[in-house]
């Protein structure tokens, strides 16, 4: 491979483009850097350079041939190196313009020369005029080319004045006949102008590929760029937009003209969209703006996520001379900015996350203090009118009301402790539970029994439904009872006197299904999504009318799932609830509290137990 | 003739402590874990004073003191606010509502007692 390629770049070494490399170290600096203006330098110098070179070198033979040269002859060949002062005035001006134009005036003061000494317009010389206008034609400069065809009609006038009115010196060249010196005259002039011809030839070609290149490369950006560029009227509607709107929105460019691209655009966010474009319009100064643009998706897709995307559209007025139509008075970048917009809002659900958190944090403090303080105030309230005793007059009797009083409020808050700490322990996944296989059937007529005297004392019924056969459940009867305790005690917390509590058990496909049925307050749609976090309790802060911590249901919660079991909840606020707990037969699944069961909330008036089943018991 | 105090609290073993306190020292009590009754109660009974606890079943004591206030028979009854928000911002906004005083629960006897003379001797 190493070998191989200098011995290519030496095949590819010709003669031309040794000339080219000698021409080019005469270009000025000026046109080096741009691919045509070295063509047109190039074009310039080099038929010159040659056509000089090659007259000065055909001086000697001419007068080997001829003879002693006339004074006309010599100075029609020292006019020859004209072209090379030119080339050299190029070289080192850069000034292509005006060495156009000191060419023509060269080439048509030699012409005058040579036609007045031989014969006026009649002359062989006189065709070489025409050459003057092709000569300028190359210079792509209007300008050239309007003074070279004026001085070119010029020359030909003054010609055929001075040949009418008879005022040509005599002709020189009466030595050769009239039709050779014509033939020699319109051969190099059409030899000089096959020459003309094949470098405007050149330079047409140079042209075009260099417009290839550019249209390439703009191809290139227009089509690899994710940002999608386009041209619009104040009003909004799209002239031009760039083929990479197709990858962003899954639609040709031309569907999104005129006003597709609006019509795509969400209808909220339309009136920024047209400010943003109208502002840019008339203002002057760039604009940014951001929106949702439906994107047309294949109807597979159509069905997965939002079908709009966010994206920023930064415009400015187009500048008077890019090339614009008059409609057009804006040019805008546009870019998919959905990925930022998502990172955003995670950013922002995060933050409403860990607000939450506080919030509930806060929550938790104020509640766990009120729930201390309760009791507390009873404990020392008494306990310090006890120490009065005499200034309060307290007998004996009284004192010993007070201390049973201050036990009563000591064991309360020693429940609430052991609730926090219960809580606080699964919240840090230290909590355990020990699977053994158990009836739940004596489980439940056992935990009825302990809560019978508090819904008696509320003045509800309370009633327990299950099968004689119902099989034994491989869990933690502590956990189970514990389970049964908080759902029951809410259930009759939050019944009215007169109302009712059912409890029952049934087997259901691998689960065993307990179901705590009350016909109490309800809970509101908005708190059942929260109704389990820790020190919750449905309703207003200041306004709650029932006693509690809240984490009755969070502890239920998370011993449902080191069951491996589901919790559910329906409700209708005033009608009751419904707490469905399925617990696997067989244990399985998680036995770390860090895996916490989701409530699933179901929204609706508790289900009529539908089996009819035995009953167990029942209070009033 | 003894004053009359008004106590709204809905817990049993609170409302007694009050209770007993306030008779041992010479006051007529008269009591109600329910804040519509507590309403009612006043315009009827027409209290000296009242203790109000904040957090009450249905609807909470701010709202009551509230009410009380916003009537113009009602409003010179002073109306101490017992209770166990005692974090940070309670005082303040218990105050905001309308109460006369502030105290935070676990009491302590003698400022209990010396806050309900301060009002009604």
């Amino acid at each position: 491979m190493t070998l191989s390629q200098p011995a290519k770049a030496s095949i590819n070494v010709t003669v031309s483009s040794i000339i080219r490399d000698c021409l080019d170290t005469l270009l000025h600096p000026s046109a080096r850097r741009d691919v045509l203006a070295r063509a047109r330098h190039r074009a310039f110098i080099a038929p010159r350079l040659f056509g000089s070179l090659t007259a000065l070198a055909a001086f000697p033979v001419y007068l080997a041939l001829h003879g002693a040269p006339t004074g006309l002859e010599v100075l029609g060949f020292a006019w020859l190196t004209a072209p090379i002062l030119l080339s050299y005035f190029l070289s080192r001006t850069g000034r292509y313009e005006a060495a156009n134009m000191l060419s023509s005036l060269a080439l048509a003061g030699l012409v005058l020369l040579v036609a007045i000494n031989t014969g006026g317009i009649a002359s062989f010389a006189a065709i070489w005029l025409v050459v003057i206008p092709l000569e300028a034609a190359l210079s792509a400069s209007r300008r050239v080319l309007a003074f070279a065809a004026a001085l070119a009609i010029g020359c030909a006038l003054l010609l055929v004045g001075l040949t009418e009115f008879d005022l040509l010196p005599p002709s020189q060249a009466a030595d050769m006949p009239a039709s050779v010196l014509m033939a020699a005259g319109v051969l190099t002039a059409l030899l000089y102008g096959c020459g003309l011809a094949y470098c405007a030839e050149v330079l047409g070609r140079t042209s075009v590929a260099l417009l290839n290149a550019e249209e390439q490369r703009y191809r290139l950006l227009a089509c690899n760029m994710s940002d999608v560029i386009s041209c619009h009227s104040r009003d909004g509607a799209v002239q031009f937009i760039s083929p990479a709107v197709e990858a962003m929105l899954g639609t040709p460019a031309r569907q999104l003209l005129g006003h597709g691209l609006f019509d795509r655009v969400h209808v909220i966010d339309r009136p920024a969209f047209l400010t943003a474009l109208s502002d840019a319009g008339r203002g002057g100064e760039a604009r940014s703006v951001e929106f949702r643009l439906r994107r047309e998706l294949p109807y597979e897709e159509r069905l997965g996520t939002g079908e709009f995307i966010w994206v920023e559209l930064r415009c400015r007025p187009m500048a008077a001379s890019a090339g614009s139509t008059a409609d057009t008075e804006v040019v805008a970048v546009m870019r998919d900015i959905s990925a930022r917009k998502q990172q955003e809002q995670a950013l922002e659900q995060a933050r409403a996350e860990a607000e939450r958190a506080d919030a509930s944090r806060s929550r938790f403090l104020a509640t766990v203090s009120h729930e201390l303080r309760t009791p507390l105030n009873a404990i020392i309230g008494f306990s310090e009118m006890i120490v009065r005793d005499e200034e309060l007059l307290l007998d004996a009797a009284r004192r010993r009301e007070y201390a049973q009083l201050i036990n009563d409020s000591g064991q309360h808050l020693l429940s609430v402790v052991n609730g926090i700490l219960d809580m606080s322990k699964m919240e840090a996944g230290s909590f355990e539970i020990e699977p053994e296989p158990f009836a739940p059937r004596p489980a439940l007529v056992n935990c009825c029994d302990l809560l019978a005297l508090k819904a008696r004392e509320a003045g509800i019924d309370l009633v327990a439904r299950a099968p004689d056969d119902l099989p034994d459940v491989d869990g933690d009867p502590r956990a189970f009872k514990q389970i049964l305790i908080n759902l029951v005690s809410n259930a009759i917390k939050f019944t009215e006197r007169g109302g009712s509590v059912t409890v029952s058990a049934m087997v259901e496909g691998q689960n065993l299904a307990l179901r705590v049925t009350d016909t109490g307050v309800g809970i509101a749609a908005d708190d059942l999504k929260r109704i389990g976090d820790p020190f919750f309790q449905a309703g207003k802060t200041y306004q709650r009318r029932h006693e509690g911590t809240g984490l009755g249901l969070s502890i239920v919660k998370t011993l449902v799932a080191l069951h491996g079991g589901t919790i559910s909840l329906a409700s209708k606020l005033g009608e009751g609830t419904t707490v469905t707990v399925l617990l696997p037969l067989t244990a399985k699944g998680a036995r770390s509290s860090s895996k916490i069961a989701t409530i699933v909330p179901v929204p609706s008036a508790p289900a009529e137990i539908r089996n009819q089943p035995f009953q167990v018991k029942k209070s009033a | 003739m003894a004053k009359t105090v008004l106590i709204v609290e809905d817990n049993e073993l609170n409302m007694k402590l009050f209770r007993d306190l306030l008779e041992a020292h010479g006051y007529q009590t008269s009591g109600t874990s329910n804040g519509y009754e507590a309403l009612d109660l006043t315009r009827k009974l027409r209290p000296d004073l009242i203790l109000m606890d904040i957090q009450l079943p249905q609807v909470s004591g701010l709202e009551v003191t509230r009410w009380i206030k916003d009537d113009p028979q009602l409003r010179s009854i002073p109306v101490v606010a017992v209770t166990a928000f005692a974090m940070k911002g309670d005082e303040e906004r218990i105050r905001e509502g309308g109460c006369e005083a502030y105290l935070s629960k676990p009491i302590s006897v003698g400022k209990f007692i010396e806050t309900v003379r301060r009002f009604i001797g």
